[in-house]
């Protein structure tokens, strides 16, 4: 009978720390799996933020291209504007040479030289663009 | 009592590597949500840029067939226009070309 009693009373008093041994060695292993997982997640965003900065420096790349080609857009303009009125000139020049060669022979001699001839298609001019080409 | 102790403490520890697992994901996720907004940002850039080069070529395109028509092809039209009404009296041509400003005088 004492025996049981002595056996009861171990089997009681090493339940508890039984229990207390797993659970300390599963909070241990989960405590460095987190752990690993917190430095992964570390070197990720020390990566990240490294981009961030690339990224930065990209952006403001961009900006500057992108200012510098509108100013360069912009000082083109009246060269541009130039250029149209120089065009137009010509082609109304050239448009009314083309109607006086359905007349005169010097006229056809001439747009039959450069051949001389109305684009087709072009619907913002109705009596249509006259485009020289070079003599080949 | 030290058992307890131990497994209080690994406890405490996961615990709190958890609130910083939670933490850092967190941080992450606002990193990566930066860094798509930049990109989108470049992006919306480069659709700029790439329109202002479309508009930068049709200008040199414009440029550069007005100064073909200015300095190559108009002259000899002209010149040529001039020679023959010179060699024919051609007065259609002579009131063409006055048309332009342009009059025709023999050497």
């Amino acid at each position: 009978m004492e025996d049981y009693t002595a056996e009861d009373s171990t089997s009681q008093s090493s339940g508890p720390a039984n229990i207390h041994l797993p659970l300390a060695l599963l909070a241990l292993a989960f405590a460095i799996f987190l752990f690993a997982q917190i430095s992964s997640l570390g070197q990720n965003g020390r990566s990240m933020r490294w981009q961030t900065e690339n990224l930065d420096r990209q952006i403001g790349s961009l900006v500057e291209s992108e200012k510098n080609l509108g100013n360069l857009v912009k000082q083109r303009e009246a060269l541009v504007e130039q250029s149209q009125q120089v065009q137009a000139r010509y082609t109304e020049m050239l448009t009314d040479l083309i109607k006086l060669s359905e007349t005169d022979a010097d006229a056809r001699a001439v747009v039959e030289k450069y051949k001389i001839q109305r684009q087709q298609g072009q619907q913002t001019a109705p009596a249509a663009t006259a485009t020289p080409q070079p003599t080949p | 009592m030290p058992k307890q102790l131990i497994s209080t403490a690994t406890c405490s520890l996961a615990v709190l590597l958890s609130l910083w697992f939670l933490m850092s994901n967190w941080s992450n996720q606002s990193l990566q949500r930066g860094l798509q907004n930049q990109q989108d940002e470049i992006q919306t850039h480069q659709l700029t840029i790439q329109s202002q080069q479309q508009q930068l070529q049709a200008q040199q395109q414009l440029i550069d067939s007005a100064s073909q028509l200015a300095n190559q092809v108009g002259p000899s039209v002209i010149r040529d226009l001039a020679t023959l009404q010179l060699q024919n009296k051609n007065q259609k041509i002579a009131i063409l070309l006055k048309k332009y400003g342009i009059e025709a005088k023999a050497n």
